[in-house]
């Protein structure tokens, strides 16, 4: 029987609660969003002693369905100063379901100075001073812990970027392969990290136990059946062979590949930052480099890779297409070594790697580097890693760093960096960047794939509700968004796997259930922040400037954003 | 006569000697519909299982193709 795990930092002390009833059906972004609006005042100071950590494993987390193990980490946000839940793969998610915690609540404030180590066992909790670990990167970070506890421990950090609390740093979790990479990036978790006085979390589910399944047998035909239907689907195979940068070219197609700080639709160098031209790149390489690589086990479709330099050797894992599209056709590089070197770089420190990227393009723009200089783009990383107040600037977003350079074309909403879509011309993500309660986020609903006119206005707040429903369904279940394709051949499976597992008795339509709930407690957190509808918008200069190649703007009227969740 | 381009995404890149084809300058017959130029490809996947775009936006198998249009094939990819 899982349960509540309620970790209070000033006196470092652990109460294991029974979950309320209000919570059992809820795991995940729902689960989050229920606690938050239970528990914390929605006008309180991100980084102050009322905001709360939370770690969540969604409802499907724990015997490894295929593409189903996320956690989702939330609180409320430094950077958009409303609700945020942040999802990640990797081996968080299982191992605090080993571990039985359904949530773990981290509250208060510590009372001196200092990063502790917070160790979970099946037995309880204990801090340690961080010591030698303060300050440190995150890959380094991970080894020490490797060493003072041992190698089959899940971690999740923060790094130099979240110690500073900076409203960009994001938390670390290890995937399979123990690597540092899977982050809970959005939104600046790991600020708030820092502010409960926590350099990482380390789990040790030694002697715990897998969660009950209540009808083995129904659980393992449900789980068969959607396992066959996602590997039968054709986007596995896709995602396996060339990964999310497969995106490159296609958002390109549709004059939707930011470039230049958000001035362009297409970028000239897109050949050399594509999925296919990856590919190969990895391929003529060898050593380390993998164009397919699974980020949680059991994944079957391995969208990640591993992005090897010209010996072989290990650059960064993985290379994305947000990382590709923000660091590299927004600020006119076309080198993919340039950009997985920055890409190194960010998730050394703990950065959002969609936010700094927005945040760089916004600097050239201001002049503080030139577009296309991938050294100067490194070098102001440099400076976010020293801490100086210019690397500060930069990685508290893009927001800031255009309040204090004076730059008006600023892609953000709610505070949040726009990630790489450009919604002047895929317009039903532009109405999910403005409507989302979790800011400008392109996972709790991209449209780029449904077949309609994306520069035509009509429908798209109809398509982005849709797609928000879903997408946050399925982040209350814990499921990688791409396993969506497998469940939508095997539409029963999400009903059978969860009546199978928890003995209940839900319908074809939970995942909607599921998604219009935390999609609720996320506008009622808001609301009670303070925001309105003047905060579900997109930026100015995207109504007004038009985009090559199209020349589009973004026209979708208010009225459909703000009917958007009236269902 | 028309003159079109066309972009190929991911497995539909054509092998060649030189590499990897990702884009062709084409030209087919007036009134050239979608349908017919993926057969004169030999793009053997069902339209319903591709994302096919004309200079930016969606289209159909039916759509007839005109002077200079910027085509996409695109196997399915729901995003990242």
């Amino acid at each position: 029987m899982s349960s509540i795990w309620r970790i209070n930092v000033e006196n470092q002390t652990l109460v294991i609660e029974e979950i309320p009833e209000t919570w059992m059906h809820l795991g995940g972004r729902g689960l989050l969003a229920r606690i938050l609006l239970d528990e914390v005042l929605p006008t309180c100071e991100p980084l102050g002693p009322y905001n709360k950590l939370i770690f969540s494993p969604g409802l499907l987390v724990g015997h490894m369905l295929s593409s189903c193990d996320r956690i989702s980490i939330g609180a409320k946000s430094p950077l958009t100063q409303g609700i945020k839940e942040s999802n990640a793969g990797g081996s968080t998610g299982m191992q605090l379901t080993l571990l039985g915690i359904k949530a773990l609540i981290i509250e208060g404030k510590p009372e001196k100075d200092g990063l502790s180590i917070l160790h979970l066992t099946k037995d309880g909790i204990r801090f340690e001073p961080a010591g030698n670990l303060e300050g440190t990167g995150v890959q380094s970070a991970a080894e020490l812990l490797f060493s003072r506890f041992h190698q089959r421990v899940a971690i999740a950090l923060i790094g130099p970027a979240g110690e500073m609390k900076l409203a960009a740093a994001g938390i670390q979790n290890l995937d399979k392969d123990r690597v540092p990479a899977r982050i809970a990036a959005r939104g600046g978790l790991g600020a708030v990290m820092a502010a409960k006085g926590i350099k990482a979390l380390v789990l040790d589910a030694t002697g715990g136990q897998k969660a009950p399944i209540a009808h083995s047998d129904e659980f393992r035909t449900a789980q068969k059946r959607f396992t066959k239907a996602l590997m039968e689907h054709p986007q596995s195979k896709i995602y396996a062979d060339y990964g999310t940068a497969a995106l490159s070219r296609i958002s390109q197609g549709f004059g939707a590949l930011p470039t230049r700080n958000f001035s362009s639709g297409q970028f000239e160098g897109m050949e050399t930052i594509s999925g296919e031209y990856m590919r190969q790149t990895i391929l003529d390489r060898g050593g380390e480099g993998e164009t397919t690589h699974a980020c949680m086990a059991g994944c079957t479709i391995r969208c990640s890779n591993r992005f090897a330099d010209t010996s072989g050797k290990t650059i960064v894992s993985p290379l994305e297409y947000e990382t590709i599209g923000l660091m590299g056709s927004n600020l006119g590089i076309d080198n993919l070594d340039s950009i997985a070197r920055m890409n190194h770089v960010v998730n050394d420190l703990g950065l959002d790697s969609i936010e700094i990227g927005a945040a760089l393009g916004v600097a050239a723009e201001a002049g503080l580097m030139s577009f296309g200089d991938g050294k100067a783009a490194l070098d102001l990383l440099e400076q976010i890693r020293l801490g100086t107040p210019l690397g500060r600037v930069l990685g508290n977003g893009a927001a800031i760093t255009g309040r204090v350079f004076g730059v008006s074309r600023v892609p953000v909403v709610k505070g949040q960096a726009i990630s790489a879509y450009e919604p002047r011309a895929i317009k039903g993500t532009g109405v999910t960047y403005a409507t989302s309660p979790q800011g400008a986020d392109h996972t709790c609903g991209l449209t780029i794939r449904a077949k309609v006119n994306h520069l035509d206005p009509k429908g798209q707040a109809d398509l982005s509700r849709t797609i928000q429903i879903n997408n946050a369904g399925y982040d209350t279940l814990g499921a990688c968004l791409f396993a969506g394709f497998g469940f939508a051949a095997s539409p029963e499976s999400i009903r059978d796997l969860l009546n199978s597992r928890y003995d209940w008795h839900v319908g074809t339509d939970i995942l909607q259930v599921l998604g219009r709930e935390a999609l609720k407690l996320e506008r009622e957190f808001n609301s009670r922040a303070g925001f309105t509808a003047a905060d579900d918008r997109l930026p100015e200069f995207m109504k007004i400037e038009p985009l090559p190649p199209f020349d589009a703007v973004f026209d979708v009227p208010d009225q459909d954003l703000d009917n958007i969740f009236n269902w | 006569m028309i003159h079109i381009q066309v972009h190929l995404h991911t497995v539909l890149q054509l092998q060649t000697p030189q590499g990897l084809v990702s884009k062709l300058q084409y030209q087919c017959q007036d009134n050239c519909s979608i349908a017919q130029l993926m057969a004169d490809l030999n793009i053997v996947y069902d339209p319903s299982d591709l994302l096919l775009v004309a200079n930016g936006q969606a289209i159909t198998k039916d759509y007839i193709l005109s002077e200079s249009d910027e085509i996409h094939f695109i196997p399915a990819i729901s995003g990242g």
